[in-house]
């Protein structure tokens, strides 16, 4: 599998990055060299199995829906890197 | 070392000390060490009243840089946590101190516990304490070096695929990872969600199994709990039947002075009356592209949420919502971070989700059948922990290189099974390696037990 730059480029696009020139070089290389490894797995028929999706053997086990107590509007903008109380403020999003 | 004195004050001043006196390891991003003073003065005097004690009274915990405590700084050893502080406590820091264990600091680890070295940490390496210039193994390092220095009993940590058993047996001390659904995992930061599981590093092993009975069990922020049926104490006069991964032994990336100590001790064992049978692991060489693109599409998702909104880093001088999201991400996350986020992202992405994630789903399936179709036949298995003893904290590695080092540890991530590390060696240059041995769901237990008798038969010899 190749990792052309049209390839990391879109990836860059989907997981919210944006590298440097020399950092797209030297990942995309190491991708190319992981993706060489995983190509193992097309060595095994697995015709019929069912893919393994949950680890639990039982039903997860959901609490009760009723109220609790939650963060108040301090606790949860306590770590926000910008915020205009009760918000989060972020870079403007509508255009004029 | 194991950690002496009489009263909580005063062994918690040598822990400190001994931390201290170790700080060029790096063992810690952080020390509690007023806190743990204080709790310690407030426990010494609790027992002087004749106040009813908990049942990790006085013993001394590290904690990961990944599990919360509420008040206290937590960053996963990266830049995009930068001045995140707790809001509230996770379930095992909740245990742990409702049951009087004195938390003495937060660990160094591997940026978001992806690493098997510790040599990704935003706050630089962790030194083993052995040997010059050695890596700890990962991601807990700090973890077992603060085991290793004697700053603590216990070091609770996380392993998502060895992160707990591979730097215990590179450095020496015990390693155990319950089964996955066992210890709640809420509070911890998320990695590879179906694979991730606390687990402890000590040397004592009944502490280990009373810090394990304290901090496991049902808690209503972890759905995938369960109540394990496994309370009662195990013991058996019944010589065990043990399952040698023949494969495991065989390969070619493992020191033949590793094979030769395994060998050996299986005759050990086989002298005073176990049987060995030796099995071959047909999947044995999927496991590493198995686990790298489930753990890495997990991580690809648990790790969207960090875009600088509502905690962390934020980068500045961004022209939209989308342009800081990026630069956020890509000043906040480290290489191997960004590695793993492009490779999950690639193998959910359009196109490739059936030839890469949907496989290795398939094939966890094989991996975890097959490896309980052995468990049905033996008490327990036994593999190596890793292929060699710890490298220089300098050596040069590929990515690639690196995960392959994992061949034996995320077997039982991979499964979910409980696994333990138990330090049984050291080489010629007086480097530690483990033996690695893997139980049945949730028969923690038993493995406890068969840990403790292959441990003191080692020690009789």
């Amino acid at each position: 599998m190749k990792v052309d730059e049209a390839l990391i480029l879109n990836l860059e696009k989907l997981a919210r990055l944006s590298l440097e020139a020399d950092e797209r070089v030297r990942l995309s290389a190491d991708l190319e060299e992981i993706l060489q490894m995983v190509a193992k797995l097309e060595e095994l028929n697995l015709e019929g199995v069912e893919p393994l999706r949950h680890m639990s053997p039982v039903k997860h086990q959901v609490r009760q829906d009723k109220e609790e107590a939650h963060l108040t509007i301090e606790e949860a903008l306590q770590n926000a890197p910008k915020y205009d109380k009760p918000f989060f403020t972020v870079p403007k999003v509508i255009k004029r | 070392m194991a950690l002496k004195g009489t009263t909580c004050v005063e062994r918690t001043r040598i822990a400190l000390a001994n931390a201290e006196q170790h700080r060029d390891r790096n063992a810690f991003v952080e020390l509690f060490a007023e806190e743990a003073l204080q709790r310690a003065q407030v426990l010494d005097k609790k027992k002087s009243e004749g106040g009813s004690l908990g049942a990790l009274f006085g013993v001394i915990v590290s904690i990961k840089d990944v599990i919360a405590y509420q008040g206290h700084s937590l960053t996963a050893c990266s830049k995009i946590l930068d001045g995140f502080r707790s809001v509230y406590s996770a379930t095992v820091v909740e245990r742990l101190l409702e049951a009087d264990a004195i938390i003495i600091g937060r660990t160094n680890c591997d940026e978001f516990a992806m690493g098997s070295d510790n040599r990704t940490s935003i706050y630089g390496p962790v030194k083993n304490a052995i040997g010059n210039n050695k890596i700890p193994g990962g991601s807990s390092g700090g973890a077992a070096v603060s085991v290793q220095v004697g700053a603590c009993d216990v070091a609770v940590a996380s392993d998502t695929g060895g992160s707990v058993r591979q730097p215990a047996g590179l450095c020496g001390v015990v390693g155990f990872k319950p089964t996955y659904g066992t210890i709640s995992r809420h509070g911890l930061i998320a990695y590879g969600s179906s694979f991730d599981q606390i687990g402890l590093l000590g040397y004592d092993l009944s502490q280990l199994e009373m810090v394990f009975e304290v901090i496991k069990g049902r808690d209503d922020h972890d759905a995938t709990l369960i109540d394990t049926p496994d309370h009662t104490p195990f013991a058996t006069d019944e010589p065990p039947r043990i399952g040698l991964m023949q494969n495991a032994l065989e390969h070619k990336s493992l020191d033949p002075h590793i094979k030769e100590s395994i060998q050996k001790l299986t005759g050990d064992l086989q002298s005073n009356g176990a049987s060995v049978e030796t099995f071959a692991f047909e999947f044995l060489d999927y496991v590493i592209p198995t686990y790298y693109v489930l753990a890495s599409a997990e991580a690809s998702s648990n790790l969207s949420r960090y875009d600088g909104v509502r905690y962390g880093y934020r980068a500045e001088e961004a022209e939209s919502l989308d342009d800081m999201y990026r630069k956020t991400r890509t000043v906040g996350f480290g290489d191997e971070v960004k590695r793993r986020i492009l490779l999950g992202t690639f193998v959910l992405s359009y196109g490739y989700y059936d030839q890469y994630f949907g496989k290795a789903q398939q094939v966890r399936r094989l991996i975890r059948d097959e490896l309980q179709v052995q468990l049905d036949r033996y008490d327990y298995l036994i593999l190596p922990m890793s292929p060699s003893v710890a490298w220089g904290i300098d050596e040069v590695k590929s990515p690639v290189e690196l995960y392959l080092a994992d061949i034996y540890s995320v077997l039982a991530n991979l499964a979910g099974l409980p696994a333990m590390s138990l330090p049984l060696w050291t080489n010629k240059s007086g480097m530690p390696y483990g033996l690695q041995i893997l139980g049945a769901p949730f028969q923690e237990k038993k493995l406890l037990f068969h840990a403790r008798e292959i441990m003191s038969s080692h020690e009789k010899r």
